[in-house]
């Protein structure tokens, strides 16, 4: 479980004894006492877009990790099982577009690549291409009848994350961290952890016209993680000095200056830069977890690739108290995106399988399940058929796709939702993107519809002028 | 998007329908006329220093609050210096203006600053930031556009030359209309200036295939930019709020639908076309033939080698059949996309199969279009400007090949080709029916041939204006059937500026298969049709494949003459309604059109062109309520932090009401009396006494006569700084702005003009108050740096700054462009010239400028937020930029003098402008100590170096460095 850390007492300790003795410090010491003052009763503070904020009513979910996997995962080869797509592969399939063309089209059933079976209690039906996945589906709610609005990945791309599927709008991150502030201020309250940039880029978690607090921090996996994170100074007394200074500075302009916030909200953000400096590698350095965390993960000790690091740094970020992480499994090449041949999904699900599971098992085991949301989704699914009987791979589907939710608040070993008999058009209960945003937002204790944003002239939404709470995904 | 054709357009007359009810200018008071009010009474007319300051006293002292002190004359200058230039002033820069004791001492600042060509850089920004400026398109595989960069500097030298706002937006709605008219030396500068237009947001992975939510975006920035109006709702229904219903959206849409954008590229079409020359076309034509030549003769000689020749798209604008080329059948389709200027309607496909195998007007192609054989109709056309009359004394050359299908008995029906006038018909008519050729001219017909089908046929037509006569030929390249001189159609006395290709369905007639190719029409003479690549002189041009291939290469990225991404006009028409904005839903057919709750109307009947030209003048007539105002609100708030209607973007219901109705319409009587100078509006707020108060400080606010950072100051490298103390308060001359002709007179008689000053009423004593209110505009709100500021200020106090204004960017070659939604171009390229001349990319933005809340580039920006975020402390704590400045910094600092008090002095002189307090000394003396010793232990090279590098990171990243007072 985590605990709000607002300022950590470890770390205020340690600076305190490190700069006690210098004439240089009374100014820095003095700024993060009044701070200690200030945060112990968690005020909301006008300068602090960041600080906690109540929920519109009391939330099943503290946070959020978002899943995404970037290029359209095939639904009928992983989360839908369609029997009679194996039965009809082969024969011809009328449909009325293709492709963002419209038109008469006959099109060739193509047969799913993966055979399905029951898993679980709940016996939920998974392909074996998410193997490690299938033997969670007991914390799982598969939605099988998400729809989209767009049959190109940008556009896709930008309104699973926005809400929009033309123009440039905050990111779900935005509008949760927006919505309840952060519990940790030594770290931005959404991170979003990619190893490449996505179909549309930062826009997808671009923060937009909110405040620029609320835009994701971009984690790349690898050596520095995140710019200027690493002290470039040789030591961190050097570092120490240099802040002492600047505070001490910064103080003596401030004072005759009516404590201006927007001047002390600087002098802080820099404490918050050194929170992060510290709190961050910690954060990034897995040297501590054990085999069997590792193990579960199937991350490779030392490694800092792959979406195992991902998902680990992922916990690591939650415990810590970040309400919005974000991972992309891949960027806007070599991904999901099978029109050539669906074999191409195995390295991905490879990539993704065990780590996820993984994810869930852990925080299942730290308790952590119990009020963190988990999203898997994608941007669209993939054609059920093709314009060719031998083709091997599969176009974009935008009318149906699967995602799921799993943790705080979810109908856990349940499925929502039905597409059609072979896949190509919702069946049952559509849950179209709005709805699935305005369900993640009431999983948090915001109302979709009372989560706005004025700008230009008008209060904006994640879900724009549409969305309904999915009820029967809730506990 | 398919144009929706136009019923009139192929026929005789061009309807104007009664718009539908447009809501009546409601009372809203943006709506309303400007006034030019009477500076109110105050009871401290004292305190006032230009006409303006009345206006926010009386406001104060209703609202009994006491006006700030005055600001001190170093706060001033650091204030006026980032307000105008965006760049700190000097020290000395300063010293000099506390020393200057002479009346006009503040004046003299003000003129210098504007002055600076720095100004135009800081203040095109705030343009640019308006019109959502990028150097990219913003489509999803964002394509660079290298020659943005021409409209970026336009803008900037537009603010330096002062040239009046109405004029400045003119030009940018209208610059290749006005172009024309002269004079020459003006024709690429105004060209220039429609990059406004042809910068609106591009979308989808064929953006011309979106080109309707381009235009969206075009009327919804002109909407915001010009006249403070969100129009973007009226796209699917009657604005709820505001005026503007939707015809008249659609009429605006008409305009800009008539209008051609440069294209910038896209993934599906990789290669940019229709930028506009810089050249009129009597000049421009001649030089691109030539270059065609050259670069058909290098493409030949690689092929000849068995070498791939790079990619050799580059359209010129005037090249009809280039567009065939472009919208060449997309990857896994089987049919091209007709785009504007084309308009069209019917089953017209663009396809690999209807390529003419005729060299002579272009050697090189893939493409033509055909229609298939069948019953239905179909049209296609498009406006060739500018219209030719008689007295044009040109004569005009026409060239079209074309095949006709498969001879079937039942196939009876006829294709027309015609030319001649959009309104009063064709001047002259080529008809192909399935076994032959005729010509008709009025009621003239005759039978020119007969053909085989399955044969591609050249048409060549000369058309001499002044005879009143055309000729022509119609053939093979071995049988060629020549036609003498015949009137043209009286219908060609209205001047020729349309051609077009249709066919009438006429109930159960089946027309016959169609393909046509390389339609052009040019003044200069056409070579004869053939089969053969024109002949190349043997040229003295290399024969080594790789040298070609690099000339070719550098050609094509060139060009024969400078382009810009600008505009052009297209072919007129007026638009259909895009029922609850879906342009697959078109309604009824509205004409194009300016608001008429703003003084506007339909177009005139003889409109020639898209009516660009007309938008222009109606969006700076006088008359216009809002866009006086919206300019007048901007400059305030660049300079008060907020405007006096504080959503600058938005003067309709929705938005706030000013502050200061009277003042708002006070300004923007001086700004239209000024002749729209934006220079004079500066100085009638910068000598205002509202703009010098004091900011936000403590209830005991320093006198303003004591300079408490000199007083005390122990060491001075400055020579004289013993003027420093002589700060007495400002006197400063008021003066009327000037006052320019055509514009209205007073509305009230007997009023004192703008910039008159009030003296009466006594003084009385009003409630202090020191908490910041901004709509009372006292005490003057601090502000921190802007992005482009913060990264101009840290390279122009370490001395890295180039000051010399920056051209365009290191892109890659066009020619190897292949950029996709998969691999999108995205690349930031550094220099050490001011920040307006960055490279700014839409979808991947410029990552200092994004962490800093620079403008967004996809769209309008009025106003910048100030995010203070974690990360921009990083940023100056680790972010080598900032420890590459500050080590240039230090050896700056230390190459003054060997003295370290000296050096302190140095420091803070040159990143703060001032001297040290003792105490300030103090402090750093002992920092330097403290940090050399801790690098010396550290084993550092040059610890003395490092240790001023980190006493200039403390100074960059303290508060008195970043906000202006």
């Amino acid at each position: 479980m985590s605990t709000p850390r607002a300022f950590d007492p470890s770390r205020r300790g340690f600076l305190r004894s490190l700069v006690g003795g210098s004439a240089l410090y009374p100014g820095l010491v003095a700024r993060l006492l009044a701070d200690d003052a200030a945060s112990s009763g968690l005020s909301s503070q006008p300068t602090d877009p960041l600080a906690p904020r109540a929920a519109h009513f009391t939330p099943k979910a503290k946070r959020v990790i978002f899943l995404y996997m970037s290029g359209g995962v095939s639904h009928v080869d992983s989360w839908d099982p369609k029997p009679k797509l194996f039965a009809d592969a082969g024969k011809t399939v009328s449909v009325d577009e293709f492709q963002g063309r419209k038109g008469d089209f006959q099109m060739f059933a193509k047969r799913p690549q993966w055979e399905f079976r029951r898993h679980g209690r709940c016996g939920t039906e998974v392909s074996s291409l998410f193997p490690h996945m299938a033997e969670c589906v007991d914390d799982l709610c598969v939605i099988r009848s998400l729809k989209s609005d767009h049959t190109n990945h940008y556009e896709a791309t930008l309104g699973i994350h926005t809400g929009s599927f033309t123009f440039a709008r905050p990111s779900i991150g935005s509008w949760v961290s927006y919505g309840l502030g952060t519990e940790n201020r030594n770290l931005p309250s959404f991170v979003v952890i990619a190893p490449k940039t996505p179909y549309a880029g930062g826009q997808v978690w671009a923060g937009d016209f909110l405040p620029g607090a609320h835009q994701g921090t971009l984690v790349v996996p690898g050596a520095e993680p995140v710019a200027n994170l690493r002290r470039r100074v040789p030591s961190s007394r050097l570092q120490e000095l240099e802040l002492g200074a600047m505070a001490r500075m910064n103080r003596q302009h401030l004072a005759p200056r009516a404590d201006d916030p927007l001047l002390s909200a600087r002098m802080r953000s820099f404490e918050t830069a050194f929170g992060m400096q510290m709190e961050l590698p910690d954060v990034f350095d897995l040297s501590r977890e054990s085999d069997a965390t590792l193990a579960l993960y199937g991350l490779e000790r030392g490694s800092t690739q792959g979406f195992a690091w991902q998902c680990l740094v992922a916990r690591r970020l939650a415990e810590r108290g970040v309400r919005f992480v974000e991972l992309i499994d891949v960027g806007s090449s070599d991904n999901w995106d099978a029109h050539g041949d669906m074999l191409t999904h195995t390295p991905l699900a490879k990539n993704v399988d065990q780590a996820v599971a993984g994810l869930l098992r852990d925080l299942k085991l730290r308790g952590m399940l119990e009020d963190t949301l988990v999203v898997w989704t994608t941007e669209f699914g993939r054609t059920p058929f093709n314009a060719a009987a031998d083709a091997k791979g599969r176009e974009h589907h935008h009318w149906v796709f699967s995602s799921w939710l799993a943790g705080a608040g979810v109908r856990a070993g349940t499925v929502y939702g039905e597409s059609d008999d072979h896949g190509i058009r919702v069946g049952r209960d559509g849950v179209h993107v709005h709805d699935f945003h305005a369900t993640i937002l009431h999983l948090m204790g915001l109302d979709h519809e009372r989560l706005t944003y004025r700008h230009t002239g008008r209060d904006y939404r994640l879900t724009d002028v549409a969305g309904e709470v999915v009820r029967g995904i809730l506990a | 998007m398919n144009r929706p054709i136009l019923t009139l357009l192929f026929s005789v007359g061009f309807a104007m329908h009664s718009v539908a009810a447009t809501p009546n200018p409601t009372g809203h008071w943006a709506f309303q006329p400007v006034q030019n009010p009477a500076p109110p009474a105050v009871q401290n007319p004292d305190w006032c220093q230009t006409s303006l300051d009345p206006f926010i006293l009386a406001r104060l002292e209703s609202s009994h609050v006491t006006p700030a002190p005055p600001a001190d004359r170093r706060a001033l200058i650091r204030r006026a210096s980032f307000d105008l230039t965006g760049l700190p002033p000097s020290a000395s820069e300063i010293d000099a203006f506390v020393a200057d004791t002479t009346p006009d001492a503040w004046k003299t600042v003000v003129d210098r600053l504007l002055d600076s060509p720095h100004y135009g850089e800081h203040w095109g920004r705030h343009w640019l930031d308006v019109v959502r400026y990028a150097d990219t398109a913003g489509e999803t595989a964002d394509y660079p556009v290298p020659v943005a960069w021409r409209y970026r500097n336009y803008v900037i030298d537009a603010f330096n030359t002062d040239k009046p706002y109405d004029q400045f937006l003119r030009e940018q709605i209208a610059g290749d209309i006005l172009a024309r008219q002269g004079p020459r030396e003006r024709y690429a500068e105004q060209v220039t200036a429609t990059g406004y237009l042809a910068i609106s947001r591009r979308f989808g992975f064929d953006s011309e295939n979106y080109h309707h939510l381009t235009i969206q975006d075009t009327i919804d920035t002109v909407g915001q930019s010009v006249l403070g109006l969100t129009l973007g709702c009226a796209r699917c229904h009657a604005h709820k709020y505001d005026p503007v219903s939707m015809p008249e959206y659609y009429g605006l849409y008409g305009i800009f639908e008539s209008t051609r954008y440069a294209f910038p590229g896209s993934e599906q079409k990789q290669r940019h076309r229709a930028m506009v020359p810089l050249l009129p076309p009597e000049e421009s034509t001649p030089q691109w033939q030539a270059f065609e030549m050259q670069v058909a003769s290098l493409t030949q000689q690689l092929e000849r080698q068995k070498k791939s020749a790079p990619s050799a798209v580059l359209r010129s604008l005037d090249e009809l059949d280039g567009d065939f080329e472009m919208q060449a059948p997309a990857a896994g389709g089987s049919k091209g996309v007709l785009v504007p200027p084309w308009v069209y309607e019917g089953p017209i496909a663009v396809t690999h199969d209807a390529q003419s195998p005729f060299k002579n007007l272009h050697p090189l192609g893939k493409v033509g279009a055909s229609v298939a054989s069948g019953t239905n109709g179909y049209r296609i056309g498009q406006s060739w400007h500018r219209r030719r009359h008689h007295d044009s004394g040109r004569l005009l050359h026409v060239n079209l090949d074309v095949r006709i299908g498969t001879h079937e008995p039942a196939a009876t029906g006829i294709h027309r080709f015609w030319i001649g006038n959009r309104n009063s018909g064709p001047a002259v008519e080529i008809l192909l029916s399935s076994d032959s050729a005729s010509i008709r001219t009025g009621e003239q017909l005759e039978v020119v041939r007969s053909f085989g089908t399955n044969t591609w046929h050249n048409l060549q037509l000369t058309l001499d204006l002044q005879a009143g006569t055309v000729s022509g030929r119609f053939g093979t390249p071995d049988d060629i059937t020549a036609f003498p001189p015949r009137p043209l159609a009286p219908a060609a006395s209205a001047g020729v500026d349309f051609f077009g290709i249709d066919a009438q369905a006429n109930g159960n007639t089946v027309l016959p298969s169609i393909a046509f190719d390389n339609l052009g029409i040019q003044e200069s003479p056409l070579a004869p049709v053939t089969t053969q690549q024109p002949a190349v002189a043997p040229s003295t041009e290399p024969t080594d494949p790789t040298a070609i291939h690099a000339q070719l290469e550098s050609l094509l990225a060139d060009g024969p003459f400078a382009m810009v991404y600008g505009v052009s006009e297209g072919t007129p028409g007026d638009a259909r309604i895009q029922v609850r904005g879906e342009p697959d839903r078109p309604g009824a057919e509205v004409p194009r059109g300016f608001l008429a709750a703003l003084g506007g109307g339909p177009l005139p009947k003889e409109t020639e062109g898209s009516g660009r030209l007309e938008l222009a003048h109606w969006l700076t007539t006088p008359t216009n309520p809002l866009t006086a105002r919206v300019m007048v609100n901007r400059i305030w708030q660049y300079h008060f932090g907020q405007g006096l209607v504080k959503t600058p973007n938005d003067f309709g219901t929705r938005g706030q009401p000013p502050t200061h109705p009277e003042l708002l319409d006070h300004l923007a009587t001086a700004f239209m009396r000024s002749g729209w100078s934006i220079k004079a509006m500066h100085r009638l707020i910068l000598t205002s006494a509202t703009y010098r108060q004091q900011s936000r400080h403590s209830a005991t606010p320093t006198p303003p006569t004591a300079d408490r950072f000199t007083d005390e100051c122990p060491v001075d490298p400055s020579p004289n700084t013993a003027a420093t103390r002589a700060t007495a308060p400002l006197p400063v001359s008021v003066k009327a702005p000037s006052v320019a002709a055509g514009v209205p007179p007073a509305v009230e008689g007997g009023v004192p003009p703008p910039g008159y000053l009030p003296r009466s009423s006594p003084v009385i004593n009003v409630v202090s108050h020191t908490e910041p209110s901004p709509d009372l505009v006292s005490p003057f709100t601090r502000r921190r740096l802007a992005a482009e500021e913060v990264r101009d200020a840290i390279l122009r106090v370490s001395g890295t700054l180039d000051a010399t204004p920056g051209q365009g960017h290191p892109f890659p070659s066009p020619t190897r462009w292949g950029y996709t939604q998969h691999g999108p171009y995205a690349a930031t390229y550094d220099h050490t010239r001011r920040s307006v001349y960055l490279m700014t990319q839409r979808i991947k933005r410029h990552p200092f400028l994004a962490l800093f809340d620079g403008a967004d580039p996809n769209a309008s920006t009025a106003e910048r937020r100030t995010s203070t975020v974690p990360t921009q402390a990083l940023f100056f704590l680790n972010d080598p930029f900032v420890h590459a400045q500050a080590e240039t910094f230090a050896q700056r600092v230390l190459a003054t003098t060997p003295a370290e008090p000296l050096q302190i002095a140095a420091a803070y002189r040159l990143a703060l402008g001032r001297n040290p307090t003792p105490a300030e000394q103090r402090d750093a003396a002992s920092f330097l100590a403290e940090y050399r010793a801790e690098l010396e232990l550290a084993g550092k090279d040059n610890p003395l170096q490092g240790a001023h590098a980190a006493f200039a990171r403390v100074l960059f990243g303290s508060n008195e460095f970043l906000t202006v007072d």
